[in-house]
């Protein structure tokens, strides 16, 4: 069980059921099917409101702004305002307790520690089944919104802004695969990790965000990925928070904090590692 | 032989045969200020092994340090040489059935045993096959297909069993095994285990039901209050308890016979009581075994001719009642 070769085949082999087990649980939880219906919800309504007005869309201007803008406009504000900072890290909240503390819940865990497989065999196929389910289950909802929006620009719309949708699908993805690390180390860590996940999210993720140490927010780092991505959109740092403000001039002025976008990525992934790591020892430790 | 040395003596006696053996050296686990299992000297090997005691007298405790779940505070626990609570590759020879209910409930029967399965690297296919025709061998074929959620009790604790030998461990461990179980259940559980056994394989076995263990074997780990009380063959134990009273009852072949026989046994010094029955004559011994040796010459002076002689208190229902009393202590 030597090389590097052996071990990744070893986990894809039994990290399968664990993954694909976990997608399921994932994507059937109540929890998981309530968010997701609840975001459908105004895409369907979008979607009907353009089917029953079909043939004027291209033709409107709305406040003197074409309609793709201003349909563009309101998707980046729900899927960067609203989606980002709050239902992403909530599905990953919840996807986290269904993929690790149920175990614990069931008593399987133990059938898990007494099977021959490393922790971190077990833990990285619910990491991916973490950050597939979250993906999906905003990422579904998140595609519709953008086709029920900006369908009523025609196909023009939907074509023109389809970097908006990409900066938004690669945050979401970067974003789920960090929640449902952090969120896991949460589970392993802690015997309630519901309510402790939540303070995590509400007190560091939403309120630090925006202050001037949100450097040590993982939302900081999602909003400098998607900056660059919505520079075409007219889109700037003072929108998405990564500013602070220098007084040390005559005149206080807003400074961009933001990070390099590969940058970004890299600290994620290197955050997601560490979270992987200290799950792994805190699981190993545990004692039944 | 004195308290002391009877507890040294037989809380450190090998159990079973010369296959894959468990030891555990002066093992001890505490759970904060509660203690588990204290101080816990055993070698086990293959066959059943009974773990007898009292509720939090460390059944459990003792079988996930054998397991690994739980690592011991003070002493060592090892399997085969290796430590199960860090050694990962030895958990495949291990085989476990907990006390407690541990489903993925959304599961059917055969998803579940063949999920596990594929822990222990089998095919998608193969552990497919393997856990229908465990299920079908313990009486589920009907029932494999349903959801776990659907599944009575009996079913369940077959489940776990399918569960814990799909992958043929060496060493089962089985901690309350036929709780809540029918009869039928029970007894092919029972059967299944003694076939275990008989193909080599190690068991460790918990249960408040007495009488099961007694059904499946002579070996014996006496625990309370976290500690060894006795661990070898329960007839040995027994043995080794000659302070303890017991009772003898012997059945004259003449009926006629039992006052001259109560007489006369009367007046042997190992005799306490001597109570006379309808059938038999029944006497309270704190030296079993001097009466025993004494017993032939006893009936071939007299001429009385027995028909039969038992124990009643020899059971291991009489035995754990007076281990867990502590009657052992009792000099």
């Amino acid at each position: 069980m030597g090389s590097i070769g052996e071990k990744f085949e070893r986990l894809l082999q039994v990290g399968r059921p664990i993954f694909l087990d976990g997608i399921r649980q994932f994507l059937l939880a109540r929890s998981t099917l309530i968010i997701a219906a609840l975001l459908l919800t105004p895409c369907l309504l979008s979607g009907w409101y353009w089917y029953d007005n079909r043939g004027e869309a291209e033709t409107q201007v709305i406040d003197g702004d074409p309609l793709h803008e201003f349909m563009a406009d309101m998707f980046y504000g729900l899927a960067f305002h609203v989606y980002l900072p709050m239902v992403i890290a909530l599905v990953a909240l919840l996807g986290a307790a269904e993929l690790l503390d149920s175990e614990f819940q069931k008593n399987t865990m133990q059938l898990l520690r007494t099977s021959p497989v490393r922790m971190y065999e077990i833990l990285l196929p619910k990491l991916l089944a973490g950050t597939v389910g979250t993906f999906l289950a905003v990422g579904v909802p998140l595609t519709c919104l953008y086709f029920a929006l900006l369908v009523h620009a025609g196909s023009f719309g939907l074509r023109e802004h389809l970097p908006l949708l990409w900066a938004a699908l690669g945050t979401l993805l970067l974003a789920s695969l960090a929640y449902s690390g952090i969120f896991l180390l949460i589970n392993a860590l802690v015997r309630r990790p519901l309510p402790v996940s939540l303070v995590y999210w509400l007190v560091w993720e939403v309120i630090m965000s925006g202050a001037s140490s949100q450097r040590f927010t993982i939302m900081h780092y999602l909003r400098s990925f998607a900056l660059p991505r919505l520079d075409y959109l007219g889109i700037v740092a003072d929108d998405l928070d990564l500013v602070i403000e220098n007084t040390s001039g005559n005149l206080p002025e807003l400074v961009s904090i933001a990070t390099d976008p590969l940058q970004a990525v890299a600290v994620l992934l290197a955050l997601t590692a560490v979270t992987m790591l200290l799950s792994t020892r805190l699981l190993e430790r545990k004692q039944f | 032989m004195g308290c002391n040395s009877l507890r040294s003596h037989i809380a450190t006696t090998a159990v079973g045969g010369d296959a894959l053996s468990i030891i555990l050296e002066g093992a001890t686990r505490n759970y904060g200020l509660v203690q588990g299992v204290s101080n816990v000297s055993i070698t086990l090997e293959s066959g059943i092994t009974g773990i007898l005691g009292p509720n939090g007298a460390g059944k459990s405790t003792l079988m996930k340090l054998v397991l690994g779940l739980a690592r011991p505070s003070l002493g060592s626990v090892s399997v085969d040489g290796r430590n199960p609570g860090s050694d990962w590759e030895l958990r495949s020879r291990f085989g476990f059935v907990p006390e407690y209910e541990c489903f993925y409930d959304h599961m059917t029967g055969r998803g579940y045993v063949a999920h596990f399965l594929q822990l222990h690297g089998v095919s998608p296919d193969e552990a497919g096959e393997r856990a229908a025709v465990l299920l079908d061998d313990l009486g589920l074929v009907e029932a494999m297909e349903r959801r776990i959620r659907t599944y009575s009790h009996g079913m369940r604790q077959k489940t776990k069993f399918a569960r814990a030998i799909a992958h043929d461990p060496d060493i089962l461990v089985l901690d309350e095994p036929f709780q809540g179980t029918d009869p039928t259940t029970r007894r092919l559980l029972m059967e299944r285990i003694r076939k275990w056994a008989e193909d080599g394989h190690t068991i460790l076995l918990s249960s408040h039901i007495l009488h099961d263990v007694e059904a499946l074997t002579d070996t014996i780990v006496f625990l309370s209050g976290g500690q060894v009380l006795a661990v070898g063959d329960r007839h040995a134990i027994q043995k080794l308890m000659p302070h303890v009273r017991q009772k003898v009852r012997l059945t004259p072949a003449d009926a006629g016979q039992r006052g001259q026989l109560a007489r006369l046994l009367l007046e042997q010094p190992s005799i306490e009581g001597v109570s006379l029955q309808r059938d038999w004559v029944e006497i309270d011994t704190s030296d079993a075994e001097a009466f025993h040796q004494a017993l032939p010459l006893l009936l071939r002076k007299a001429k009385i001719a027995i028909h039969g002689i038992d124990s009643p208190g020899e059971d291991l229902e009489a035995l754990y009642e007076k281990l867990v009393g502590g009657e052992q202590w009792e000099a």
